[in-house]
């Protein structure tokens, strides 16, 4: 009986922390080189996006900010661009009311392609006509690819701990 | 009675939670705001931004690192299988090169007492030398905006902004950004990275720029001096921060529309064991390190 009581607090726990848990690591997972591998995609959109989509609370924008701060610094763009990214994407995810995203794979996934689409392309525009003249655009296009290439591979085991861990102890 | 108490309890419970919600987003939308407003204002080369970056570098490079282990392993364990293939071959080749590097040093030892007799003689006091600290690069940029890399050495073992970092003796960038432990380097071919070199045939001196390819421009000559598909760029040494004569790359193309672009001699797949330059102004070569090659 005590068992049973503290395995349950510690999957109680568990919902509350793997969301942040989960987009740390991949944030962190982004930044492994990898040698052979030189494209390289912001893959902790990816996370945010499907946190944001199923409105999971304990996943606070907060986490989203750091994320963007941290994602700013390790990265050398200039400072508040991916913060503003980040939050952008988990904003209109959260609070848009007009599509239910969470209810099959391919429409989230058509609209994650679309959302991050539009937001590196208006990244690129604003880098490269305030900042930084000559970025290559395609070199942005194959990073978004990677991204959207990766999205499925990540959404199966964050739907795992969705629907078995954090759905059920955090409602 | 008791049914209208909890009914208007409930309704202020449902109150609370509305209002709390719409402080919720009042908040997102303010720091959506904030961090657009911030785009504009973070200048890269705050001394707080730079600090800060530094110490973020110090925090998240370890857990990079634990999370890259399983990949380096793997990395290493298939260089090893490729290597155990010439062992033997690799051993003579080795022994041959450490008795010619023996005879090499011993040269090295007496022009470096000759020059430091010269030296004496001539009242020559810049003594800068280059010291070279060997480190891995741990993790690379989390996007296609930039070219950079994490390096897993920082002030502590030395380490400052602007020195060079050289693989097998070439450029491949500089450092950026310095926490206690690691550090943050970009690339030549970074769209932040500007570095004046010099058209070894011609002495002819310009600038380095990255532009987030693989190939970055060779830009601002200072004069109209002729330059050829093949010729070889290397650093000028100007502004102080890199030592003159290191290799960069070769002219690869040379046309109107994309102006001059130089093929580097390292592609940034190739970057994993590298070296970083630290200039030290003093007396004579030190025992523990010399470094002889950089323009080898």
């Amino acid at each position: 009986m005590v068992r049973k009581s503290k395995y349950k607090w510690l999957k109680s726990f568990l919902s509350k922390q793997l969301p942040w848990l989960s987009s740390f690591f991949i944030l962190v997972l982004s930044f492994v080189f990898i040698p052979v591998y030189n494209v390289k995609a912001t893959l902790v959109l990816i996370p945010i996006f499907f946190w944001g989509m199923k409105k999971v609370k304990c996943f606070d924008f907060i986490f989203v900010m750091l994320f963007g701060f941290i994602q700013d610094f390790l990265d050398g763009t200039q400072f508040g661009f991916n913060m503003f990214i980040f939050l952008s994407i988990y904003f209109v995810v959260f609070y848009q009311k007009f599509f239910p995203l969470d209810e099959s794979f391919s429409f989230s996934y058509l609209a994650f392609c679309i959302s991050t689409l539009v937001l590196i392309l208006l990244k690129y525009f604003v880098i490269s006509s305030m900042f930084i003249e000559n970025i290559n655009f395609f070199n942005i296009l194959l990073s978004w690819a990677v991204l959207i290439l990766c999205y499925p591979i990540f959404y199966w085991p964050l739907n795992q701990i969705y629907e078995r861990v954090v759905s059920k102890y955090n409602a | 009675m008791g049914a209208i108490l909890n009914k208007l309890s409930t309704s202020k419970a449902v109150k609370i939670q509305m209002i709390k919600k719409l402080v919720r987003k009042i908040f997102v939308i303010m720091f959506i705001v904030f961090s657009f407003i911030l785009i504009f204002i973070g200048k890269p080369d705050n001394v707080i931004l730079n600090r800060t970056s530094g110490v973020v570098a110090d925090v998240m490079s370890p857990f990079v690192k634990v999370i890259s282990y399983p990949i380096y392993l793997v990395g290493s364990f298939i260089v090893d299988v490729k290597n155990f293939r010439d062992v033997d071959a690799r051993n003579h080749e080795l022994r041959t090169e450490i008795s010619k590097l023996k005879e090499q040093l011993n040269y090295f030892k007496q022009i470096e007492v000759e020059n430091q007799e010269l030296r004496k003689l001539n009242n020559f006091k810049t003594n800068a030398v280059n010291y070279l600290l060997s480190t891995r690069v741990l993790g690379s940029s989390g996007s296609g905006f930039t070219h950079s890399f994490l390096v897993d050495a920082g002030a502590k073992e030395g380490v400052k902004k602007y020195q060079g970092v050289l693989v097998d003796g070439y450029l491949v960038g500089q450092i950026n950004s310095v926490g206690t432990n690691y550090s943050r380097m970009i690339l030549i071919s970074d769209a932040n990275s500007k570095i004046p070199v010099q058209i070894e045939r011609t002495k002819t001196r310009a600038f380095l720029i990255g532009d987030n390819t693989d190939y970055p421009q060779v830009v601002h000559f200072e004069n109209q001096e002729p330059v050829q598909i093949g010729d070889v760029v290397v650093t000028s040494g100007m502004g102080g921060n890199l030592p003159a004569g290191i290799p960069v790359g070769i002219i690869g193309s040379i046309s109107e529309d994309n102006g001059i672009i130089i093929q580097p001699f390292v592609h940034k797949s190739n970057i994993d064991y590298i070296k970083v330059i630290k200039t030290s102004h003093t007396d004579g070569i030190k025992n523990f390190l010399i470094e002889t090659n950089i323009s080898e």
